[in-house]
């Protein structure tokens, strides 16, 4: 069982620290110690980095005994999806082809996170390039779910939700283009926010249009302390947004009663939803009814459609991304990766650039809905399955099902949450996803918030 | 969409990478897929003088309206 600092929120342990009452270097310790514990069974992380954590740990501890100004997440330890690049730190994407790349940089958001004084503990397992699915050949094998270690995490960000829900990290991050962070949000009883196109820049990562970098929390208001510290202004982003950050932490508290949240029903029902998700989601709605939330049934068009909008610009982008390494090291890839990075080389520009002006329309409606049904946001499953190996039915996953409530809002670029809402038979936990405006995050944080405040799901811990 | 046969897929393929047999099924099965997600993005393009109707859409999971 974890112990008891690592139980505690990021929050509780960031005024902990900042109060002197526990040390950064004990914090981080008790978290080497989890990781040391769980992660020979659940290969949450691929790289743990327990000198730099600690290093980092006296750091905080000596500033507070300086009397110096902490940041607003000193002491935190955060474990960063391997697909994100950290200084000094191994970045292998969970492949063969990097194996040993260490990069000379932070991406932008990690260098945000240090500055905040998180502490950077490891980088966390995924599917080979966030892409496909995965298998016992990649470079670190599958992440196991911490509530039903015999079941695969879902991903791509799987080892992210793995860890933070395990207690291994206060936080983790994730990436998500097209659900990628929501789903393993659902899937492990946690918060997970895909930020509003550009309000987190992947300045030092790959370029992708419509994939954003998301906070993988036990809390929303971990959620709101972590996604404060990441969002800002990258000049050198083309696609960073330059408006002000609004303080998502000290506004999350809000009076929700009255606000208005559309339930795409046609929609919902049409999706091959399983008991538990269609049970978790009815009551994830009553607790919003109980919150004071107006429920309003309303037709939304154009997901299908959406969907496959993004699937094609991320299938082009990835190809676009990988053809050279394609070309020049196809055995170091794996076996399943391989075959699915391949798929946007058979198509044209002309596809492409009609896949992007249909996410552009879909864009300006979903917006339009919002303000003329006068929409705080909408309701969701996160997904229609209640088990990785459900949504990776080869037929299912191929067409995109398992992220049927997710990618149309990559494309988009509207902020989406993910929230704990229940558990499936498998003893898997199921979310439910709540989306909203373009730019106000800060209103699905303060839903989150008000729902979190109520609900028991934060207090969960997986017994191993 | 290009390549509508199942022949132009492989042979698309093995101009690009040594793919092997026992992936060429696989393959194809995915670019089924990307061919009818692109036949719908090309069917949603409209003439110049129009603009794309998300509100005439689907409005379910299958893309069924």
């Amino acid at each position: 069982m974890s112990t008891s600092s690592s139980l505690l929120s990021l929050s509780e342990q960031v005024r902990l620290v900042q109060e002197g009452k526990i040390s950064a270097v004990a914090l981080v310790q008790t978290q080497l110690d989890e990781i040391n514990r769980l992660n020979p069974q659940l290969n949450s992380f691929i790289t743990v980095d327990a000198d730099g954590a600690l290093e980092q740990a006296r750091s905080i501890d000596k500033a507070r005994e300086n009397g110096a100004k902490l940041g607003p997440l000193a002491g935190a330890t955060i474990g960063v999806k391997d697909s994100i690049p950290t200084k000094g730190l191994r970045t292998t994407d969970n492949s063969r082809l990097l194996e040993n790349w260490i990069p000379q940089e932070d991406a932008s958001t990690v260098k945000r996170l240090r500055e905040a004084g998180a502490i950077i503990i490891g980088k966390t397992n995924l599917n080979e390039f966030g892409w496909s699915r995965p298998s016992e050949t990649d470079l670190m094998p599958p992440p196991w779910s911490p509530w039903n270690p015999n079941r695969m995490s879902v991903g791509s960000s799987s080892g992210s939700g793995a860890a933070t829900t395990a207690r291994m990290a206060a936080a983790t991050i994730g990436t998500d283009g097209g659900g990628s962070a929501r789903l393993p949000a659902g899937a492990h009883n946690l918060y997970g926010i895909k930020p509003t196109h550009g309000l987190v820049s992947r300045l030092g990562m790959d370029h992708n249009g419509h994939s954003e970098i998301s906070p993988l929390c036990r809390t929303a208001l971990d959620t709101a302390l972590m996604l404060e510290a990441m969002a800002g202004y990258e000049p050198e982003d083309d696609m960073s947004w330059p408006g002000k950050v609004p303080a998502y932490a000290t506004n999350i508290k809000a009076d929700i009663s009255g606000w208005r949240i559309g339930i795409p029903r046609t929609f919902v029902n049409s999706a091959p939803n399983e008991p538990e998700v269609v049970e978790a989601f009815e009551s994830f709605l009553r607790k919003l009814e109980s919150l004071g939330c107006e429920l309003i049934e309303f037709d939304l068009r154009g997901m299908a459609e959406a969907r496959s909008a993004n699937f094609l610009v991320l299938n082009s982008e990835a190809y676009q991304r990988h053809q050279k390494s394609l070309q020049l090291h196809w055995n170091l890839y794996g076996p399943i990766t391989r075959v699915y990075l391949l798929q946007g080389a058979f198509l044209s520009a002309n596809d492409v650039l009609n896949a992007s002006e249909v996410g552009r329309a879909f864009r300006n409606y979903f917006s339009e809905i919002l303000t003329s049904f006068n929409l705080k946001a909408i309701a969701t499953p996160t997904s229609p399955f209640a088990t990785a190996e459900r949504s990776r039915r080869p037929g299912e996953h191929s067409r995109g099902i398992n992220a049927c409530y997710t990618s149309p809002f990559n494309i988009s670029g509207h902020p989406s949450i993910s929230l704990p809402a229940g558990f499936g038979d498998a003893g898997i936990p199921v979310g439910s996803m709540l989306t909203g405006g373009l730019h106000d995050d800060l209103t699905l944080l303060q839903l989150a918030h008000a729902y979190d405040q109520t609900s028991n799901w934060n207090s969960l811990v997986p017994a191993i | 969409m290009e390549y509508r046969t199942d022949e132009q897929v492989e042979a698309r393929a093995r101009q690009i990478v040594p793919l092997p047999n026992g992936d060429i099924d696989q393959l194809k099965e995915l670019i089924d897929g990307v061919r009818t997600a692109a036949d719908l993005m090309e069917s949603l393009i409209q003439p110049f003088d129009g603009e794309i109707d998300v509100s005439t859409m689907s409005r379910t999971v299958e893309g069924n309206r």
